[in-house]
């Protein structure tokens, strides 16, 4: 009798447990918490036109850490998600959000100019900087980051050329070295750590 | 007592019947949502000589705003369509009035680099099952955008089906 009860429980245990359990559980990636750069690589110094209507250089910046990242803004899909997730790692960190730099470096300087960038990012934060990138400063800069674009004019589309595109978001330190490459789909929060590591780093 | 069951077996038959039939697809869009999107005034057509669709006429004489109001931009839909017939469907083509160009494209990552490129031949509906469009996967996309796109507002796509013909849904307008 006993027993019996016993098998009850135990039953019960493992409905309930079942229950419990959330239906069809998505297969999660393995975390990704970013590729980090180490010895930390002095990033090459180079200036564009941005969206503050100047040329800046990339060492205005230092002081700061910096999440940079390669876009373009008629992309509708991916770079958006990207803005919109930084723009969350700067609401994780609080206060320390105004110690973040966003940077977003466009690679298509044709259709980006620095009035469009300052339109497409004021939707996100108005104090993300973007960059118009042009083809000499990109393949110049672009080894250091693995940065790789390139137009294309595929069949049954009306826009004139849409544009593959590293979809890497690169975290800067304070003195200009590139620390951690983190994939697309980085969870906000894994990059917000980041940026607070660095910011633990400095006097 | 016998007409009744004669009844029944008939509507039991027309049941069956209807059950053999030519089987439709039923297709039903749910949670629909349109990415959130600032007018950039980006010329989506380069250097393409195509006028932008502006309605100028309709506009006041004297109004500055038609010439200074930037246009352009992009934004993408995105909605799971969910298809309980026993056929399959297709999603051939969609349009709005908040873009001048409406298509269907698909985002694909391959070793960290972004592809985007239309969808040839629209987004396959298999029957009893679904399609999912969401953030870098399918996605309806809105070229040329007429006006910004705030959160909490809505905007009306219209959705062509090979089969089931058009759906009209309201999609409310948000942040990704």
């Amino acid at each position: 009798m006993r027993y019996r009860s016993l098998i009850m429980l135990a039953v019960s245990l493992v409905l309930l447990g079942a229950c419990a359990q959330p239906q069809a559980t998505p297969t999660l990636p393995p975390v990704d918490v970013g590729t980090r750069i180490d010895p930390p690589l002095a990033l090459a110094d180079f200036s564009l036109p941005s969206s503050l209507g100047r040329d800046l250089r990339l060492s205005e910046l230092r002081g700061k850490p910096i999440v940079l990242f390669f876009g373009y803004t008629f992309c509708p899909d991916v770079c958006p998600l990207t803005l919109s997730e930084l723009k969350r790692v700067k609401a994780d960190l609080g206060a320390d959000g105004e110690q973040l730099q966003v940077v977003f470096i466009s690679v298509d300087g044709a259709r980006d100019t620095p009035e469009v960038l300052a339109r497409h990012l004021a939707a996100f934060d108005p104090s993300f900087i973007g960059l118009q990138g042009n083809d000499d400063t990109l393949r110049e800069i672009g080894k250091q980051y693995g940065l790789y674009y390139k137009q294309n004019s595929p069949e049954g589309t009306s826009a004139a050329y849409l544009v593959d595109h590293s979809a890497a978001v690169y975290l800067i330190d304070s003195q200009g070295q590139l620390r951690v490459i983190y994939s697309f789909g980085t969870a906000p929060d894994t990059i917000a750590t980041g940026v607070r590591e660095l910011l633990a780093e400095q006097p | 007592m016998l007409r009744i069951i004669v009844c029944c077996a008939l509507l039991c038959c027309a049941l069956a019947v209807s059950a053999c039939g030519p089987a439709a697809p039923a297709i039903s869009v749910t949670e629909p949502w349109v990415r959130a999107a600032a007018l950039t005034g980006l010329d989506t057509q380069a250097s393409a000589a195509t006028p932008m669709a502006t309605s100028t006429d309709t506009m006041p004489m004297g109004d500055a705003s038609a010439d200074t109001m930037p246009m352009g931009g992009t934004s993408a839909a995105y909605m799971t369509l969910v298809n309980s017939g026993s056929t399959a469907d297709r999603l051939i083509s969609a349009s709005t009035d908040v873009a001048q160009t409406v298509e269907l494209h698909e985002t694909t990552m391959r070793d960290n680099v972004m592809q985007m490129a239309p969808v040839t031949g629209g987004i396959e509906v298999p029957a009893n099952g679904q399609a999912e469009l969401k953030p870098a996967g399918l996605h309806v996309m809105l070229i040329g955008l007429t006006r910004a796109l705030q959160p909490g507002e809505t905007v009306r796509l219209t959705l062509n089906f090979e089969r089931t013909g058009t759906i009209v849904v309201d999609a409310p307008v948000r942040a990704p």
